[in-house]
């Protein structure tokens, strides 16, 4: 028994209703034992220190079944890289642009285009942001999609091959000065333009449905460019609408899934 | 090849944390929610393992706020970015010794 018994701790709970004097006689008496002392406190702070190495190595093994389950870390990074994309926000965005440029350009108000893609440039950003705040972030949390690490050589190189084989077509079926041969392949153009954007988000995310909607966007083009006479430029408005409807229809199957998936989580701040 | 085994880095080398690091390489930068959401951690392991890869650098720490929410945003540095790399390089030359 020390001859202090204010060094441990169990004085303090036994100080108020003893006083000093009191708890020292109770001490010395053995009425009040420090649990410091007690042989089977010993026992219990070796129980308790077993108790928390095995909390700690259940922690460390859930944790490896996580990694485990994860599969490899290569699968990890995929999926973090594609959840940003998992809310089908930027299809129906994207539907809503395709369907602007139709509307404008079957009323023949194409001269109205230009506005719509500088509202697209200068506003689409806030805009998606505002609407994934209020949906996609309260649920699954926010991150900053990580750009394709190639270099942007790339894209100007995807444009340039595009658009000389644009200019090939164009040439060879009626001549690169029919202006009938420009308005006919002028959706083609559009088509290989748009298809852009998804590779983009196809390099960015890893996600197969961006390949497939790059290819389509290609495909649909090249297809109302087939079957059009080259009298107007009216097919660019069919080639709009067919994106904007299989673009809404992708973008609504995402919405809800994502929705069904995960309904709606606490606040966005660490512990 | 048992030099490579001494050498590894124990921060990167916990399941959790290699876990954290490796959702955090895939983007540019994410909140607490999102890598909970991602990694299937419980919130208080995945705060420890935030602070101790804070503490060694690998992680840089933002709060912000978002229509008065508070926000906490992480993103790998690059001292980060190079401890992943070289225990993946570690692993696998460890791996390839060991077939």
């Amino acid at each position: 028994m020390p001859s202090n018994p204010w060094s441990f701790g169990c004085v303090r709970v036994a100080v108020r209703p003893l006083g000093p004097s009191a708890l020292g006689s109770a001490v010395k008496s053995g009425r009040l034992v420090c649990s410091a002392d007690r042989p089977e406190t010993k026992k219990a702070t070796a129980q308790k220190a077993t108790a928390q190495k095995a909390t700690a190595q259940k922690a460390t093994a859930q944790e490896e079944v996580i990694v485990a389950r994860h599969n490899t870390v290569d699968r990890i990074e995929r999926g973090a890289a594609a959840a940003p994309y998992q809310d089908g926000i930027l299809e129906l965005f994207a539907a809503a642009l395709f369907l602007g440029v139709a509307l404008l350009w079957q009323g023949d108000r194409g001269a109205f285009i230009p506005f719509l893609a500088l509202g697209v440039v200068f506003g689409a950003g806030g805009a998606v942001a505002w609407v994934k705040n209020k949906i996609t972030y309260p649920r699954v949390g926010y991150a900053e999609p990580r750009a394709p690490g190639e270099s942007p050589w790339g894209g100007v190189a995807f444009l340039a091959v595009g658009l000389g084989v644009v200019v090939a077509v164009i040439a060879g079926t009626g001549g690169l000065t029919s202006a009938d041969s420009w308005r006919r392949w002028a959706p083609f153009l559009a088509g290989l333009l748009s298809s852009g954007g998804f590779w983009y988000a196809a390099a960015s995310s890893g996600l197969w449905r961006y390949r497939v909607l790059a290819t389509y966007s290609i495909a649909l083009g090249f297809i109302v460019s087939l079957v059009s006479d080259g009298s107007s430029y009216r097919p660019v408005a069919t080639y709009a609408i067919g994106m904007a409807a299989v673009l809404a229809g992708v973008g609504i199957f995402t919405l809800v899934r994502f929705l069904r998936r995960h309904p709606r989580a606490g606040p966005m701040v660490a512990p | 090849m048992i030099e490579d085994l001494s050498d590894i880095d124990r921060v990167v080398h916990e399941p959790g944390r290699l876990l954290i690091l490796a959702v955090l390489r895939a983007v540019e930068r994410a909140d607490f929610l999102f890598l909970l959401e991602q990694t299937g951690l419980t919130k208080g392991n995945l705060s420890s393992h935030m602070r101790k890869l804070e503490a060694v650098g690998y992680v840089d720490v933002e709060k912000t706020y978002v229509d008065r929410i508070p926000r906490t945003l992480y993103r790998l540095t690059d001292r980060g970015a190079a401890a992943i790399a070289e225990y993946r390089a570690q692993m696998e030359r460890m791996l390839a010794s060991l077939s």
